[in-house]
């Protein structure tokens, strides 16, 4: 039986996004003059978030739930909400979730990190940031679908801001198209909530009570693709990626790494823990379509970031191409492809993130982000240089590092399913990595490498703030490439109520 | 006759009256007496709601019945009328003209209002109806000096006129069918004698039209936007959240009473497809428009078409839905238009570049303005979001009987999509376009400051405790 007041484990889930809220609402009554003081609280709070999520890590053994029990989660806590419509605040977390939480506040602090130099409008920024955060970690700890999709809404406006007041290029026009098209997404997804609210019979938006229900066949039909595009949406699934390369490049740097490695996420997560937990038949039906889809995501994005002259871009695109992995390996419906798909959310998440942190700290050094302005870098700043190459090398797929790890499992799941139409489109896939090679090579090849440039003398490298946020970063990716163990004990657990309901 | 029953209306025309005498004899105070109006407003609502009130009454031989529907309106238009009194005290051009028969006529109207949420017999309707729009007629051209309050005043007199005489027309078609006014006679009549359905249909659709004007709903949308503009930014407030509140109560009322005509019930085709057009005339007019308050305008058509829509959804959820979507609405137009009140220009009007930079000239008022416009334009967790949401989930529930409402919730969606458009838009001039070098910081006056606050306050109560008021809205229908 759940409980139904708020535990002291349900508090302290409750907290990783009340922990934001209340920093608002701090931030908010200092003065605007003290930044200092602003970024130093901002630090205190993402810190103290991350502590929170290792505590919830290190005790999730001891608090996890018996293999089968009806809803595996650890620390889960039912609060009633309202009674018509039947929402309740019900949260809980398993290993996925976990591991999506432990994304989020590792970004979150670096995110803090590199924006030690803003200057102007401090104060708000930190603030829009932390309603972000708050949505995010909300999030990932509702499991009614309806609260879930609440925290989902609350990231978009703050977003708006962040890109639009912040951020440069063509950001208005930008900031709007991301919030529209990402509106229309969550549009859908709710078309699909309602849709499974009523079709259940049981009138409930309870995942694990809706997961009980067999739907019929041609209410997931339709349900399924309302959902799992609504989700795409966000996860930027072809053909509607085209507010993220647009969105994620005209951000400013903390919310670039924060939109790319988390946000985008949530959508991955909608897709596998909604679309797919609740209609598996849906999703047996739909899937050819999506991974055709998915295979075109990742190789149309990888070859438009070899035609991109912007920093920003080429990893804009290339994040479209990885999280196409990520929709590509839910789309072999079997464990190892699932379990493909979340590593390369986390890893995805965090080279993302640490690429984006790269180009800030050049863009801010250099004031360009073009390539055939840059050159020869890598002897003026040794240590961005560094990270630079190995974040590179970890995108393509380079043993030892976060990436392989990630792709490994999503090929080798998708290669194990039989249909040809498989077979080609994992063959497709596998080759868009001589593609991603081509750019992220070039790239580095041509802004850190050949002749040093005269303009560029008196460069300083990373100061203390970046080079924790790298360095963090940068343990993440290589922790998970040589120990995977240290992720996969953590999702394995979370994956299987889903493929057992993937084979139902 | 127990006149008890009247005492709020009595209460609250009985201080208009004192206001007007007032700032006859003492015309060197009239700001203290403005004021005191709302502050008189405000004590009546609290009196109001320490009085015990008798479960269900009716006066006037059944014209006028006082249940828990009406008292809960009476007391949320009351509460319109003193936050809108409040800002109109603060409002630049209406101090200048001084007096305090803004002030007056306000209190007036909202009497009217308050006799709406009781009228049970179609000539007591109407009266009242007159005595709203009479009263809106002095308001929105109350600044006399400024053409384009002139022009609203016009308009709307025009329009409002046309609509009265469409509803005395049809009213007089209604009576010819059912041999009554009074809605209890005409429920009846209707299901008694089948003969005189159709001519009864006729008469009930030129009310409705006649409605429409108040509610801003296609066919009757059109002056909506101008008068919104040019009317005074508090009386332009008043016409958004008070008068569309009653004009919605009234149709409520008539759902509850059981006279829609028997055809409608079976399948409400007429109110679905007004629903829609509704709907979209607002969200799609409001995508060129650069002047806020003629923003606003198309703004209050769309979420005409979203109330509209829980309307025709029906059932005890929808009817509870659109309670819960009229109150949260008074919070967030209210709070626009405390916002425009004091930014608004000398010419009353509130082009893009008044808002430019308002982050920088006033945080208070650029945040009241985020959070209205984003409870406008349905995101969580302000009362917004769960209004659009408790109409959807009403529709849907409509749905699984008659598909075709499927097909309205698509447009819903829609609509509330295309309208994000156009409240994000306002917020990139109040929190990304910098500060005109000439504009100063602005000094919100306390009157507004108290303003803001509450309806901040409410936004953001309703959008994360709604149980409280959704209870509330379900006692209203038994």
């Amino acid at each position: 039986m759940i409980p139904t007041t708020l535990t002291p484990g349900a508090f302290a889930l409750s907290l990783t996004w009340g922990l934001p809220a209340l920093t608002i609402l701090v931030l908010a009554l200092l003065p605007e003059s003290r930044a200092r003081l602003i970024r130093g609280v901002s630090l205190a709070s993402a810190l103290l978030n991350l502590a929170l999520v290792a505590g919830l890590i290190a005790a999730w053994p001891a608090h996890r739930p018996p293999a089968g029990a009806e809803v595996p989660l650890a620390f889960a806590a039912r609060l009633p909400w309202f009674s018509q419509p039947n929402i309740s605040y019900f949260v809980g977390v398993d290993g996925l979730s976990l591991l999506m939480m432990l994304l989020a506040a590792i970004i979150a602090v670096c995110g803090v990190l590199v924006s030690w130099r803003i200057e102007t409008r401090a104060k708000e920024f930190f603030i829009f940031m932390q309603v972000l955060l708050a949505g995010v970690f909300g999030c990932f700890i509702s499991f009614d679908l309806f609260t879930f999709f609440l925290f989902n809404e609350v990231t978009l406006i703050p977003t708006y801001l962040l890109i639009g007041v912040f951020g440069s290029g063509r950001k208005e026009y930008c900031a709007m198209k991301l919030n529209l098209m990402l509106f229309a997404g969550s549009a859908l997804v709710l078309v699909g909530l309602l849709g499974l609210y009523f079709a259940s019979g049981l009138h409930t938006f309870d995942l694990f009570a809706l997961a009980q229900v067999r739907f019929p066949a041609d209410f997931q039909h339709w349900a399924f693709p309302a959902l799992f595009l609504g989700f795409g949406v966000l996860g930027a699934l072809f053909p509607f990626h085209t507010w993220s390369p647009d969105g994620h490049s005209s951000a400013p740097t903390a919310i670039s790494m924060f939109l790319a490695g988390v946000h985008m996420k949530l959508g991955g997560y909608g897709c596998l823990r909604v679309a797919m937990f609740l209609l598996p038949e849906g999703a047996r039906e739909w899937m050819n379509v999506f991974l055709v889809l998915s295979t075109i995501n990742i190789l149309y994005g990888a070859f438009v970031a070899v035609k991109q002259t912007d920093l920003k871009y080429i990893n804009a695109y290339s994040s479209v191409s990885h999280c196409g992995l990520v929709l590509f390996g839910y789309a072999a419906l079997n464990f190892l492809g699932l379990r493909g798909a979340v590593l390369q959310m986390f890893s995805h998440g965090l080279l993302t993130a640490l690429i984006f942190a790269v180009i800030g700290m050049l863009y801010g050094r250099t004031h360009t982000r073009q390539l055939g302005e840059l050159g020869g870098l890598m002897t003026r700043l040794p240590f961005i240089g560094v990270a630079f190459t190995l974040a590179a090398l970890a995108g393509l797929g380079l043993p030892g590092l976060s990436g392989f790890v990630a792709e490994l499992n999503v090929f080798l799941g998708a290669f194990a399913q039989t249909p040809l139409l498989n077979k080609v489109c994992t063959v497709l896939a596998i080759l868009s990595i001589v593609v991603t090679a081509v750019y992220l090579l070039r790239t580095i090849n041509k802004v850190l490498h050949g002749p040093p440039q005269e303009k560029d003398a008196g460069l300083k490298d990373a100061d203390l703030a970046e080079r924790a946020a790298i360095l963090i970063l940068l343990a993440g990716v290589i922790l998970m490439g040589v120990w995977p163990r240290a992720i996969t004990w953590l999702v394995d657990d979370a994956l299987q109520p889903i493929v057992e309901q993937l084979a139902r | 006759m127990a006149f008890y029953v009247l005492q709020m209306e009595i209460a609250v025309v009985v201080l208009a009256v004192l206001g007007l005498l007032a700032g006859a004899f003492w015309p060197k105070h009239t700001s203290l007496i403005r004021r005191g109006l709302a502050e008189g407003a405000l004590v009546v609502l609290v009196a109001s709601l320490f009085l015990v009130f008798p479960q269900h009454h009716a006066l006037f031989g059944g014209a006028y019945v006082l249940d828990r529907f009406a008292i809960v309106f009476k007391q949320v238009l009351l509460g319109a009328a003193a936050l809108v009194l409040l800002l109109a005290d603060a409002h630049e051009p209406l101090r200048k003209q001084g007096g305090t028969e803004f002030a007056a006529l306000v209190l007036l109207a909202t009497a009217g209002m308050m006799l709406l949420t009781s009228a049970n017999d179609f000539i007591f309707l109407f009266v009242a109806l007159e005595l709203v729009t009479i009263t809106f007629y002095v308001l929105n051209s109350f600044l006399r000096g400024e053409s384009r309050a002139l022009e609203a005043g016009l308009k709307y007199l025009v329009l409002g006129a046309l609509s009265a005489g469409f509803m005395a027309y049809g009213l007089a078609y209604v009576f010819g069918a059912a041999d009554s006014l009074n809605f209890g006679d005409i429920h009846h009549a209707l299901h008694d004698d089948k003969t005189a359905q159709g001519i009864y249909l006729f008469g009930f659709a030129l009310v409705l039209l006649g409605l429409g004007f108040k509610l801003a709903m296609v066919p009757m949308q059109i002056w909506a936007p101008d008068v919104y503009q040019g009317a005074p930014t508090p009386a332009a407030a008043f016409l958004a959240s008070g008068s569309k509140i009653a004009g919605f109560v009234v149709l409520l009322r008539l759902v509850f009473a059981d006279v829609f005509p028997p055809a409608w019930e079976a399948q409400p085709v007429v109110l679905m497809a007004l629903a829609a057009l509704t709907l979209l005339y607002g969200a799609l007019g409001g995508l060129a428009q650069t002047d806020v308050k003629r923003l606003l305008g198309y703004s209050s058509i769309a979420n005409a078409g979203f109330l509209l829509l829980g309307i025709a959804a029906g059932g005890d959820f929808g009817h509870a839905a659109v309670i819960y979507y009229l109150v949260q609405y008074l919070f967030a137009v209210i709070a626009v238009f405390a916002v425009l009140t004091v930014v608004a220009n000398a010419h009353d009007t509130a082009d893009r570049h008044t808002l430019m930079g308002l982050h920088r000239r006033s945080p208070l008022l650029a945040l009241a303005l985020l959070l209205a416009m984003l409870s406008l334009a349905g995101v969580p967790p302000l009362g917004g979001a769960l209004g659009k949401f408790f109409v959807l989930v009403a529709t849907v529930m409509r749905a699984r009987i008659d598909p075709a409402f499927y097909a309205l919730a698509g447009v819903a969606i829609v609509g509330a999509v295309i309208a994000l458009f156009y409240y994000l838009r306002v917020l990139r001039g109040a929190w990304a376009d910098p500060a005109p070098d000439a504009a100063a910081r602005i000094t919100v006056p306390w009157t507004v400051r108290v303003v803001l606050y509450i309806c901040m306050a409410g936004m953001l109560f309703l959008g994360i405790w709604p149980q409280p008021l959704l209870a509330l809205a379900t006692r209203c229908l038994h």
